[in-house]
Order: C-alpha cells, then sequence, then structure tokens
C-alpha cells in the first residue's frame, strides 16, 4: 500500500503538521504506524475469518446452554463456579496491566513505554469486554442479571463488581481515546487516498477538529492527566472488588484478608505478561521492530521478574499462615493442591508460572526477547491456572459430610473459553486496524529514535527491515 | 402424606440399620447395651434445643462416660449420609446431653447411635422426630458494613419474605437500599465527575481555535513553526 507521501491528505487547509519536513526516522515511524489503517491484506481477512468461525461455535455451544441450561455444563450444585468464573477473574486480571501500566509509567514520565501504551490500553479495553461477559454466561439464565439492577443491595460484592467494571471500562475507554486524538489527525492528514472515504470521515470524525493549537495541546493534557491519575486508583478496586467476591464467600479457602492485594498482584503480572505476548505479536505481525525493541522487552521482563518475587511472597503468605493454623478444611485444601487431583496443576503454577519466568529474566543468557515471550507465556497459563485452582478447588472442600466431587468443564465451556479467547484476539486485530498501535505523536515528541546503545541489540532482532512493506 | 411415609421409611431403616450394627457387636461377646432417645416434640429454626440419649446395659444399669452422637440423615440428589448434629459424654446416670441449633425446617429425624468399646457392645437409640418451626426465613438485614450512624447494626432475625408491590414507588424503594451506601455512591460521584471533566475537555478541543483557511483563524506563529509532531 503507499501512504501519501504528500503530508496533506483531506484536508483543505493548511495543517501546521505539514509545515515542517519532518526527519526520516518519523516519516518512518507515521508510515509504519498508519500502515495497517490503509490497507488489508488477504491474510488479514483468513485470520478474522478463523476467530469468526470458532465464535459461532461458541455461540452455538451457548445456545446449547441456554436451551438445556447449565446442566450442559460441568457445574453442579456442590462446584457450582468453574471455567467461566476462573476466566472472568483472568481477563479481568489481564486488564489490569494496561491501562494502569500505561498511567503509571506515564505518571513517571518513562519514556521507553511510549511506543507500547497504546497495545496496553488495547489490552485493557478489550479484555474487560471480554471478562465481564463470562459472568452473564455463567448465570444461565442472562436475563435474570437485570435482578441486580432492580434487587441489588449495596451490600452485595456481586453489586459492587459490576460498579467498578463499567466504571473502570468507562475510564479506560476514555483514556484510550484521549491519547489517540492526536494520532487520528495523523491519520486524516497523511492517509489520503490510500485509506477509503469511509474510513477517512471516520478518522475526521474521532480527530474532533485536532490541530495541534496551544488550547487544543492543553485541553489535552489537562483530560489525560485527570485520567491517567483517577485511572489508577479506579484500577486497583477493579480486581480488590473482584477478590472480595471469593473472600466475603464463607468458605474456608477463601478466608483471607490479602485476597485484595494479592488479586492485584496477580492481574498486574499477567496483565504484564499479556501486553509482552501482544507486543512480540504485533511487533512480528506489522514489522515493528524498529520501535518496539528489547529494551521495551528487557524493561517489561524487569517488571514481570519483580513481580514474580511479590507473587512469590503473597503465596507463601497465604499457605503458610493457612497451614500454620490448619483450620477445619485446610488439610483437604493443602491435600488436594499439593499432592492430590489437582496437584500437577498447583506445582506448574508455583514452580512453572512463577520461578520459572523469574528466573528465566533473572540470567543475562536467557533475557533475550524470545525468552521474556516465553516467561509471559508461562506466566499467562499459570495465572489462569491460579484462578481455575482458588475457584474450583476451593469449592471441592466439602461443607457437609458428603464425598467430594470432581468437575471437568464440558464441551459447551470449553468452546465457550474457546470463543472468548477468539474473541480476544478478533477485538484486538479489529483495533489494529482502526487504531495505530503505536502512540505515534507521543513517540515523535518525547522519546525520538531508539538511543544508539540499543541499536546493536535491535539490529539483532530476528525480523527484518523497519521499513519497508505495509503489514497485511 | 407422602413426605411422611418416607420420613417413616427413612427413620426405620437408619434405626433397623444401627440395629443391626449393635447386634453384631453383642454377637462377639460383648455386654448388649440399650440407648433411649429423648427429644422435643418441636422447637424454633436457630434455637438451642436439648436433645438427650440415655444408655443402660441389660440389667438396665446406667453407663457412666461412654461417648454418644447425636446424628441425622440427609440426603440431597444422590448423595446420602449421616450428619453428625452433636457429639456428648454419658454421666453417671448414663443421660448424654447436647444441644443443637436446627437450621432447617421441616421435620427432622433425630437418632442417637453408641458405637461400643471392648466391654459393651454398640447400640442405637428409636428415631426422634422434631418439629422444626419456621414461617419465616432467617435474613440478614442490615449485611455489609456496619458503620455507626449511617446503618444500623448488624443483625440476624427471622424476617418474613413478602413479595415486591408493583409500580414505580416499588422500584423507587428497590432503590433505596443504594442510598444508604453513600460512600459508594460518593466515590461513584467522585470518579464519574472527573470522567465528564476530562470528557467535557474533548469539547474544548473541538471547538478550540484551528488553522483555517486563508483570512480564517489562524494559530500562532510559534505553533505554526514547532508543530505538535516536531517538538
Amino acid at each position: 500500500m503507499a501512504l501519501a507521501e504528500a503530508p496533506r491528505g483531506a484536508g483543505d487547509h493548511v495543517d501546521p503538521v505539514t509545515t515542517v519536513s519532518p526527519p526520516e526516522w518519523r516519516a518512518r515511524l507515521e508510515r509504519r504506524g498508519l500502515a495497517p489503517l490503509a490497507g488489508t491484506g488477504w491474510r488479514y481477512y483468513a485470520w478474522i475469518g478463523l476467530l469468526l468461525a470458532i465464535i459461532a461455535w461458541a455461540l452455538y455451544a451457548y445456545s446449547q446452554q441456554l436451551e438445556d441450561g447449565l446442566i450442559v455444563t460441568g457445574m453442579r450444585d456442590r462446584i457450582s463456579w468453574g471455567v467461566y468464573i476462573a476466566s472472568f477473574v483472568f481477563f479481568i486480571g489481564i486488564s489490569h496491566a494496561g491501562t494502569l501500566l500505561s498511567a503509571i509509567l506515564r505518571a513517571t514520565k518513562a519514556r521507553w513505554q511510549l511506543s507500547i501504551t497504546r497495545m496496553a490500553e488495547f489490552i485493557t479495553v478489550v479484555a474487560l469486554m471480554v471478562g465481564a461477559l463470562f459472568p452473564l454466561i455463567d448465570m444461565g439464565r442472562v436475563d435474570r442479571a437485570l435482578n441486580l439492577v432492580f434487587y441489588g443491595r449495596w451490600q452485595s460484592p456481586l453489586v459492587w463488581d459490576i460498579l467498578a467494571i463499567t466504571t473502570y471500562l468507562a475510564g479506560s475507554s476514555l483514556y484510550l481515546y484521549l491519547p489517540l486524538i492526536p494520532d487520528f489527525a495523523l491519520a486524516r492528514d497523511r492517509l489520503g487516498p490510500a485509506a477509503s472515504k469511509l474510513k477517512r470521515g471516520f478518522f475526521t470524525m474521532v480527530a474532533v477538529g485536532y490541530h495541534g493549537t496551544p488550547a487544543q495541546r492543553a485541553a489535552l493534557e489537562r483530560a489525560m492527566t485527570v485520567m491517567m491519575i483517577i485511572i489508577i486508583p479506579v484500577a486497583v478496586s477493579v480486581h480488590t472488588v473482584v477478590s472480595w467476591i471469593f473472600a466475603m464467600t464463607l468458605r474456608v479457602s477463601m478466608n483471607s484478608t490479602v485476597f485484595g492485594p494479592f488479586f492485584v498482584a496477580g492481574a498486574i503480572y499477567s496483565g504484564i505478561a499479556a501486553i509482552i505476548v501482544l507486543m512480540a505479536v504485533l511487533r512480528k505481525v506489522l514489522h515493528l521492530e524498529e520501535y518496539i525493541t528489547a529494551r521495551q522487552f528487557k524493561n517489561l521482563g524487569y517488571l514481570l521478574g519483580a513481580f514474580t518475587l511479590i507473587m512469590l511472597y503473597f503465596n507463601l503468605q497465604e499457605y503458610a499462615v493457612n497451614g500454620y493454623k490448619m483450620e477445619a478444611g485446610i488439610p483437604f485444601e493443602f491435600e488436594e493442591l499439593m499432592v492430590g487431583p489437582f496437584a500437577s496443576l498447583f506445582w506448574f503454577y508455583i514452580v512453572g508460572g512463577i520461578m520459572v519466568p523469574g528466573l528465566i529474566i533473572l540470567f543475562p543468557r536467557t533475557r533475550t526477547i524470545s525468552g521474556i515471550v516465553v516467561a509471559a507465556i508461562l506466566a499467562l497459563a499459570a495465572m489462569w491456572i491460579e484462578r481455575y485452582l482458588i475457584v474450583v478447588a476451593g469449592l471441592r472442600i466439602p461443607l457437609m459430610a458428603y464425598d467430594p466431587r470432581d468437575y471437568l468443564p464440558s464441551w459447551v465451556e470449553l468452546s465457550i473459553l474457546a470463543g472468548a479467547f477468539a474473541l480476544f484476539a478478533l477485538l484486538i486485530s479489529v483495533f489494529a486496524k482502526l487504531f495505530p498501535v503505536i502512540s505515534v505523536w507521543e513517540v515523535v515528541e518525547h522519546r525520538g529514535p531508539e538511543p544508539p546503545d540499543e541499536a546493536p541489540v535491535a539490529a539483532r532482532m530476528p525480523v527484518g527491515a523497519a521499513a519497508g512493506a505495509g503489514a497485511e | 402424606m407422602t413426605t411422611t411415609v418416607r420420613r417413616l421409611v427413612r427413620g426405620t431403616a437408619l434405626a433397623v440399620a444401627l440395629w443391626l450394627a449393635s447386634a453384631g457387636a453383642a454377637a462377639a461377646g460383648t455386654v448388649p447395651t440399650r440407648l433411649e432417645l429423648s427429644v422435643p416434640p418441636s422447637t424454633d429454626l436457630g434455637a438451642a434445643t436439648d436433645v438427650q440419649a440415655r444408655l443402660t446395659d441389660a440389667s438396665g444399669q446406667p453407663i457412666a462416660r461412654a461417648a454418644v452422637r447425636f446424628v441425622t440423615r440427609l440426603s440431597f440428589l444422590e448423595a446420602a449420609g449421616d450428619v453428625v448434629l452433636a457429639d456428648a459424654r454419658t454421666d453417671e446416670r448414663g443421660v448424654a446431653t447436647a444441644q443443637i441449633e436446627l437450621r432447617t425446617a421441616g421435620t427432622l429425624t433425630i437418632a442417637a447411635r453408641y458405637d461400643g468399646d471392648e466391654r459393651y457392645a454398640a447400640a442405637a437409640a428409636a428415631t426422634g422426630v422434631i418439629a422444626v418451626r419456621a414461617g419465616d426465613q432467617l435474613y440478614l438485614e442490615h449485611a455489609g458494613v456496619h458503620v455507626p450512624i449511617l446503618n444500623g447494626p448488624p443483625q440476624l432475625a427471622p424476617v418474613a419474605l413478602s413479595e415486591p408491590a408493583g409500580g414505580i414507588l416499588s422500584f423507587i424503594a428497590h432503590l433505596w437500599p443504594f442510598a444508604s451506601g453513600w460512600p459508594v455512591a460518593a466515590a461513584l460521584l467522585i470518579v464519574w465527575s472527573l470522567y465528564a471533566f476530562a470528557a467535557s475537555l474533548i469539547f474544548r478541543i473541538a471547538y478550540a481555535d484551528r488553522p483555517g483557511p486563508k483570512g480564517t483563524s489562524r494559530p500562532p506563529a510559534a505553533t505554526r513553526e514547532r508543530p505538535w509532531t516536531a517538538r
């Protein structure tokens, strides 16, 4: 595809953007950042088709659940939460990374992250959209969700959860949109005939007439500052409230006063891992090697490494305190987790999902891009498993004199889970087509080209040239 | 009627099973024992209720310091089993007393059981039936965090559940509990107000002075020389 070389696109006026000839790297950055918006190849459509097929299958599975009820799942009276609620917590968890991390790093003026903030914010919004579906799916009778509106009690953690998630989703969407405005303006002015009329019309509308005048800049920066500050406590509150759904339930394994910070730490841990994985995928697919370098991977890797220690600490705290007291039910829980039916999952979570990623990041030899991505994938898998263990292993502890029953997700649950991941990938793919995945204007203004000391590392990247063919 | 028959059958089955267990022990050469259960005919849901069992040997002499277990048989779907309500030891009169709080309304079949030892054979008592009265449901009227002045203290009391009345007033009434949760409401108000403020700045961007064709409004010269992408 060819982006308009003339910096003036649909505009019929002299744009300040066009008054200075940009340096070569900036022009390259703009081309690279806007390339996915301009054209679409067959591989993209094939990818979307595959995702839609998986989602269609999941919808079929869900229709079976609607028709026959929750009996088609593996959930029963004794283990009444399963894959759905575990996935809900997982998705809400990874939604943390984005906005929270982006806001913290923006607030601390960490400029290395400017090329990845957009992706992080995508993750937040998309993960929230997908995660919020799971409680509705888990309800069976989805129409009864309205009961929470009409009969909800403010004392109920479920009501807090709904309020927190909707508040976070609204804030995250706004926080995603604000820094997009200058990039929308860029797309409006740069894409030219490379984009369809409809697309240009869309960019003109969402750019809200932005031209970078001092008044506009001041308003934008003010709005971003407000959102940056407010979104941090909102993000923390969301996962704290999610943890309270468990911690305020009368279940012995969930009797914990540190579930709030434990969940927040776990959410940030899985969120960082999600950003690393998405960063690696988009970097490869959209050829962003020049802008997402080893520096971003290493810095996020350090953060991930720090959180492995925090996660170890919280796990030690949980199991040491409960193990010391050994209240009724705890011996059963420890046995099923450590040597019983969940032992393989539990030890994978502790060793494979926390210790191994920490070690990968600790040693310089393994602290490469591919090493960090492997650590992130392990962390993501482990965090899903952790949620599964909290939900299923926790509910498996008998409350009365009956034998513990096992839970195995049915094909319906697994299909819906696959559909959720496909929906996540679909929304990210669509977002990447509609919005620049790199915050071009922030990279240009605040960061500039990668520092020279990173150049040799960047040169070792396996995949090719920074400039070149557009993304499919 | 059917329910009564089912309960009778269930109670009889429990008694027979326990009797068979004691008979087996007696056959092993231990002294036969006899256990008599005494339960009140009715009680209130959640109220502390005394149940007693008297353990004697074959000659009617009380057996002291023996462990007696009070159980009830519960079933739910495919699962069934004896649920232990209480354990107690017999006194000098051979009487074991336990205090139980029943949390299930309706009639409940209770049995006492003595598992025996090397001297005495196991024994099972005839079952007793308690009617647990509960026209209401246990309902935590003021759940959640108790903040002095703001809301009432948490109290666990039987409160009759009633169907909500229809109409707009009922709808408002259902929203009323939220009003007592003003800390949540205040936090939400602050957050959403800040959102609204940030969103309002988008309008300021949209209607701010912008460059235009010749002869119309233009940004200051400084901006033209140092556009946003070049700073």
